[in-house]
């Protein structure tokens, strides 16, 4: 693997004062992430992974430790800083799609890749995701797989330096489960970029090329798989 | 980005577009009203001025009995006179016409001199005993050029012919003196002749009763009053007074300013009303949109752009609506314009479009809702994306204060439960909502009881103070003893002599001044009554003033205070006078002292020029009969005539008080339907979970309706107080030396704007109620943002 890192996070920890009860949502988690790796992060819910991939993109502050992306130290960064690193280098896939109700799946892709500096074409992008024909439509009006493909286009069309997806496929069927996690092989595979996803399915831990372990806060251990399946091995 | 991030704007308001049409409705109104009124004030500013300039008006009038023309060079020696003109000015009655009270006010005339005619038609009269009548008079009478008119002069009746028909600034709005409101310019206006014919017909040659004044740039009339006063002093003077002091003058400004003033009120409301709906709606959508936001701030655009594009929505509200307001201003200032045209005449009045006012809406329009939307964008700096982005801590479910009365929830179906909970949880809503409903109902309240205002007026002179039957004005003064006995007929019941004259009022130090009418009465009036504030009858006093409260006001000086009294007549005169009551008096300028009191420091002793009668009014034929030919007799004026005339008024006046009214009562349906459009949309799941329970949709509504109800009722009780708080503020403010506005809000009125904001409510229900009927539970339940 090369040296050359995405991400290095060093005693990353994150506190939560709650009236009354502190949440320990992260604990000292260390780890390093690569150029075209899939690393998926699997624990059980509460376990603090929302809170690691929130961090990683620069959604939220660590509490303590120390986190690196390409050499820069983004702990140190402003809520101005963390907004261009966001638009720069991160691409954001949620569970509920979160796209806006109100421009159609063309816009909601315009709209990000206008946020970039060198963008890709957005109906090429739509196009790359399976969704010719489909540029025109709300989110109303596709279903939840289609809503899912959208919003990955959105992530990946202003070429993110990492592609971070907080349970993608939680609000799926397996079906289009596994188009989605298809299409997340791909970006790895074709854009080169390393893909993050938490799951709750250990299926999907099977195609990773890393998978993290977290529960109570704790990145408990971090396993490398030496030959991942393909998707078409994929069991969901 | 922009072009997306405007799209989505307009998708969003496109989706509740009811509430945003609504908002833009009251904005537009607000600025409506205001460039309706300023490009009146445009208008008759412009065209005054012109006016002013063509009839080349003057700086300063003085008013003396009788004086030489030689005066004339020791006046324009006073420094800051540029020129003096002579002027005879006569009232004389008119004879033969429809009205036999009919007068005009003869004026002379120089040519390319001060004060000129404006002609309408005809030409300048020549030294044979012509005349320009003035316009209304031209009218009223149906008179033609040539046509002949009788002047009763001096006991002999004159012949003069109309060679034209015209106004000058000081015949706008004609009135014999300040307790008249209204004019009736076919009975008494002005008519121009020449010097030379004036003199003749009253024996006057080489002799004046008024000067002209015109002042070199930069100097005041008012600074050489003085020495005015001094040079003319063994002339009788009477009067000395700057040229904005003229009645009709001053009544013109005092019109056109409070077009002005007005016209800045106006928009404030209408903003604030926005800004109430405007900041709920927002508020809401933007803890609808807070997942979106979320996002936009994962993707990395910065705080500050969706913050802009929150702003955008109540930039697009201000802009719309100011530019609406405008364009519908320009379309009806026009009417406006001609309204005022009615009572002013004044020439050369056009209105035009003013674009100035569309970019003035929208830039303020857009500036105060920007702001207001900016507010309530505060927040999105707050939340870092990731706090965003997840789902709100559901609010505890709080208790209403009203719940801990003992049995007050009993009250409610637990629909209604429903309501007055969530009323208890979104408390800055709530307060908003109770607010804005407020706003309305005292918007409607003060509209409404605006309209009983008349009814205040109307009651207050004719039935309260004024108790005659009939008035009999004299135009000099005669002995009071001759003038009663000269009424002999055993049908009068009560007949009392009354002194008119004009005065000014001082403080001690001179600082403040104002000009009155003193009406000296007997001290056991009884057909001059006089009240104070709390109703309780006062009477004069055999030494002493009785001031009105505007008066006092003005002066700053209270009862038991002394003030100057300054008569001009027959020669100026301060006289130290202590003031016994103060009286409630709306209309007019009148002071009253007992005719003792006058007498004892003036000349002013056993004389009158008005007398009151009760008395049937069937005589008003007989007296008129017996005064026709006395030359001292101005108008026989009875109580009938009176009325008539205030009726006249109210009816112009009305009209325009009942459009008021209406839109008071739209702002409070506007108000009262976004919040419960909003209440809806909030409880559109607790709703749809209960229809699947099998409630009905009407029960439904009471969720909102309960809400809806409580929060009406509680902005009513806010409300009334408002309303009596408005009332005083726009009676201060409307407050001016002719006539002083009341508190007027009463118990009718306020009861009758309750109705109609209870009708609004209903209305409002029966809209949601329709929303209701078409909900579809399963849909709801579906539908996620
Ligand atoms: N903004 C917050 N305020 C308080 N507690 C939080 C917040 N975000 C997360 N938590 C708590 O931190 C813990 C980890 O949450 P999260 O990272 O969302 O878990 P996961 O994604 O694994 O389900 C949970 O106990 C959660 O309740
Ligand atoms: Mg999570």
């Amino acid at each position: 693997m090369s040296k050359d890192y995405v991400i290095k996070a060093e005693n990353l920890s994150k506190v939560y004062p709650g009236d009354g009860i502190v949440v320990e949502a992260l604990k000292n988690a260390s780890f390093t992430i690569y150029p075209g790796e899939f690393v998926v992060v699997l624990g059980p819910s509460g376990s603090g992974k929302s809170t690691l991939l929130n961090i990683i993109g620069g959604m939220d502050q660590p509490s303590g430790g120390e986190l690196l992306y390409e050499g820069r130290n983004l702990t140190s960064y402003s809520r101005d800083q963390l907004s261009d690193y966001r638009r720069e280098a991160v691409g954001f896939v949620f569970q509920f799609f979160n796209l806006i109700p109100s421009l159609t799946a063309l816009e909601n892709v315009e709209l990000a890749a206008s946020m970039g500096k060198q963008s890709e074409d957005s109906g090429e992008v739509l196009k790359w995701v399976n969704l010719a024909g489909r540029e025109k439509h709300f989110p109303s009006q596709m279903s939840g797989g289609e809503q899912q493909r959208v919003s990955i286009a959105r992530a990946i069309v202003k070429k993110p330096k990492l592609l971070l997806c907080d349970e993608p496929t939680g609000a799926l069927d397996s079906k289009n489960s596994i188009d989605v996690v298809r299409i997340l092989l791909q970006i790895r595979d074709q854009i080169g970029c390393p893909v993050v996803a938490i799951t709750h399915n250990a299926g999907m831990a099977q195609i990773a090329d890393r998978v993290f372990y977290m529960k109570d806060g704790q990145l408990q251990k971090i396993e490398t798989n030496e030959h991942p399946l393909s998707v078409e091995e994929l069991v969901w | 980005m922009v072009k997306l991030l405007f799209r989505k704007m307009l998708r969003d308001m496109k989706r509740s577009m009811a509430t945003y049409l609504i908002c833009i409705v009251i904005v537009a109104t607000g600025f409506c009203g205001y460039s309706i009124l300023l490009i009146c004030f445009g208008d008759l500013s412009l065209s005054r001025d012109y006016f002013f300039e063509q009839t080349n008006y003057c700086d300063g009038f003085a008013v003396v009995e009788q004086a030489p023309l030689s005066v004339i060079k020791e006046l324009q020696h006073i420094p800051g006179v540029k020129q003096v003109q002579r002027r005879i000015a006569k009232d004389v009655p008119v004879k033969g016409l429809a009205s036999e009270e009919a007068h005009l006010q003869l004026l002379s005339i120089e040519e390319n001199g001060m004060n000129h005619v404006y002609l309408d038609a005809g030409r300048l009269p020549a030294r044979d005993l012509e005349l320009v009548a003035g316009n209304g008079f031209y009218e009223g009478n149906h008179l033609k050029l040539g046509d002949k008119l009788t002047l009763s002069i001096q006991g002999a009746n004159r012949q003069l012919t109309i060679c034209g028909k015209g106004i000058s600034p000081e015949s706008i709005y004609m009135i014999e003196d300040m307790s008249q409101m209204l004019p009736s310019m076919d009975k008494y206006d002005a008519a121009f002749i020449s010097y030379e014919d004036m003199a003749s017909l009253y024996q006057m040659e080489s002799m004046a009763n008024q000067f002209l004044f015109s002042m070199i740039p930069g100097n005041e009339f008012d600074d050489i009053k003085d020495e005015v006063e001094d040079i003319l002093d063994p002339y009788g003077v009477s009067r000395t007074y700057p040229s904005d002091e003229d009645m009709s003058v001053s009544v013109l400004k005092q019109e056109i300013d409070q077009l002005e003033k007005m016209s800045f009120a106006i928009p404030v409301f209408f903003l604030s009303v926005a800004a109430i709906i405007l900041y709920i709606m927002l508020h809401r959508l933007l803890d609808q949109q807070r997942t979106q936001i979320g996002t936009l701030m994962a993707m990395g655009m910065s705080s500050l752009i969706i913050r802009i594009h929150y702003m955008c929505y109540g930039l697009l509200i201000g802009i719309s609506g100011g530019l609406i307001g405008g364009i519908l201003g320009n379309l009806a200032a026009g009417p406006l314009t001609e309204y005022y045209q009615i009572f002013f005449q004044l020439p050369n009045l056009t209105t035009g479009f003013y674009p100035m006012y569309l970019l003035q809406g929208m830039a303020m329009g857009g500036i105060f809702c920007g702001a207001v939307a900016w507010l309530c964008t505060g927040n999105v700096y707050k939340n870092t994306p990731a706090e965003a982005l997840r789902p709100e801590a559901p609010k505890k479910v709080k208790r209403f204060i009203l719940e801990k009365i003992p049995g007050f929830l009993s009250l409610f179906t637990v629909p209604g439960v429903i309501a007055v909970r969530s009323l208890a949880r979104y408390k800055k809503r709530t307060f908003l909502s109770l607010f804005g409903i407020a706003c309305a109902y005292m918007v409607t309240a003060s509209l409404v009881s605006m309209n009983s205002l008349f009814d205040v007026f109307l009651f207050d002179e004719l039935e309260k103070n004024q108790r005659q039957d009939i008035s009999i004005n004299f135009n000099t003064l005669i002995k009071e003893n001759e003038a009663l006995g000269s009424l002999q007929n055993n049908k009068i019941e009560a007949k009392e002599g009354v002194l008119a004259i004009g005065a000014s009022l001082e403080t001690p130090d001179a600082k403040e001044k104002l000009d009155v009418t003193i009406q000296a009465i007997d001290e056991d009036a009884t057909l001059s009554r006089l009240y104070d504030a709390d109703a309780n009858e006062i009477r004069v006093k055999r030494e002493g003033i009785v001031i009105s409260e505007y008066m006092a006001q003005v002066l700053q000086v209270r009862a038991g205070d002394t003030i100057i009294l300054k008569l001009t007549y027959p020669e100026e005169k301060r006289i130290p006078i202590p003031i016994t009551d103060i009286m409630a008096q709306y209309m007019g300028s009148n002071a009253y002292m007992s005719k003792e009191a006058i007498g004892n420091i003036s000349e002013y002793r056993d004389v009158v020029n008005r007398i009151l009668l009760k008395a049937p009014t069937d005589i008003q034929e007989q007296l008129k009969e017996q005064f026709k030919d006395s030359p001292n007799t101005g108008t026989i004026v009875t109580r009938q005539e009176h009325i008539d005339q205030y009726r006249s008024m109210m009816g112009s006046i009305g009209a325009v008080m009942v459009a008021l009214a209406g839109m008071g009562v739209l702002i409070g349906m506007a108000v009262i339907y976004t919040s419960s459009l909003i209440y809806y949309e909030e409880l559109k799941r607790e709703i749809s979970t209960m229809m699947m329970l099998g409630l009905k949709s009407k029960e439904c509504l009471d969720v909102v309706a309960v809400g809806q109800w409580i929060l009406t009722i509680g902005g009513v009780i806010l409300g009334i107080p408002m309303a009596m708080w408005a009332s005083k503020v726009i009676s201060t403010s409307m407050a001016s030396d002719i006539f002083v506005i009341p508190d007027f809000v009463d118990a009718p009125s306020l009861l009758l704007s309750i109705g109609l904001i209870f009708i609004a409510v209903w209305f409002s229900s029966l809209l949601i109620l329709h929303k209701l009927k078409k909900l579809a539970p399963v849909e709801l339940l579906r539908e996620r943002e």
